[in-house]
């Protein structure tokens, strides 16, 4: 059968189920613009997407859902970067601080991986709760708590074992056991009291935003 | 061949029930134009915080979202959250 007029048999509209095509299809990506990321409308482009190699597009995406179609197999953010973990003070922040900090965070989805070694050379003042600054702020409806890494500097009764996040905050609190037996609760927090300098707080975490 | 540095606040959002402003400030490394490179620094600016020494922009947003209801409602929480209730037996 052959197609003589504009799409159309005599001038009807016929449809087929199957079309077998001989020959070549030329088509301008371009006009598929409804379909695709405006970054792919350039045959290179749509070429190195599907055979996986590397570009020098990037196309940017809302989202990726993999093994399922709702929200719970969406990841809709990544990003890696640096943060400053500012001393503060539940009561009072501490001033004239000097601090070294190596702090490094990735970003996948709603977890965030953090590597943090941060110690103060030098502050004044700061009263209550010691506090060290997140990168972004808690899920509002999960408290969230691990253990410490590596850590020096510390007095004997002050040295913490766990850190904390409560919900909603943008905030690191360390924590001490009860005393110095190992088996005893973890739930007394550091006081600026009992900070010295070069205390150092150095610990590998992770903790959930709420987006 | 020109080297220049640029500085953004590329991202502001506000996340939550007690409006923290979070900030990413992109800073890349450009020659002649062309980005050679770039990285991300975050920080956070909470309800009741000093946003004074924060750039106009963010300093705009806080003086919006960081209402007299939110600051309470945000140290309230976090007061509520420092109590740590004894567990029966230990």
């Amino acid at each position: 059968m052959s197609i003589k007029q504009n799409g159309g048999v005599f001038g009807r509209n016929p449809t087929f189920n199957d079309v077998v095509i001989e020959g070549t299809i030329t088509a301008d990506l371009a006009t598929a613009g409804a379909l695709m990321d405006s970054e792919l409308t350039n045959i290179a482009a749509v070429k190195a997407l599907d055979q996986g190699v590397a570009t020098t597009d990037s196309p940017e995406f809302a989202g990726i859902k993999l093994g399922g179609s709702g929200a719970d197999n969406t990841i809709s953010d990544f990003e890696t970067g640096n943060w400053t973990p500012t001393f503060t003070g539940s009561s009072a922040d501490p001033t004239s601080v000097s601090q070294f900090v190596d702090a490094r965070y990735t970003k996948v989805g709603r977890a965030v991986h953090c590597v943090l070694h941060t110690y103060m050379s030098a502050f004044t003042g700061g009263s209550g709760d010691v506090r060290v600054a997140l990168p972004f702020a808690s899920n509002s409806g999960t408290k969230q708590s691990g253990a410490m890494g590596r850590r020096a500097g510390w007095t004997a009764t002050a040295a913490p074992s766990a850190w904390d996040i409560q919900a909603s905050a943008s905030y690191l609190t360390l924590l001490t056991a009860d005393s110095a037996d190992a088996r005893d609760n973890v739930n007394i927090t550091n006081q600026y009291s009992t900070l010295t300098t070069y205390d150092e707080v150095y610990i590998s975490f992770t903790y959930f935003t709420g987006s | 061949m020109a080297l220049t540095k640029v500085i953004t606040e590329d991202k502001i959002e506000i996340v939550g029930e007690h409006k923290h402003v979070q900030i990413r400030t992109c800073t890349k490394v450009l020659e002649d134009g062309v980005e050679l490179s770039s990285g991300y620094h975050r920080h956070v600016v909470t309800a009741g915080q000093d946003y004074s020494s924060e750039s106009t922009e963010v300093q705009a947003i806080c003086a919006v979202v960081h209402t007299p209801e939110v600051v309470a409602a945000y140290a309230a929480s976090q007061e509520v959250a420092e109590v740590i209730a004894p567990v029966e037996g230990e």
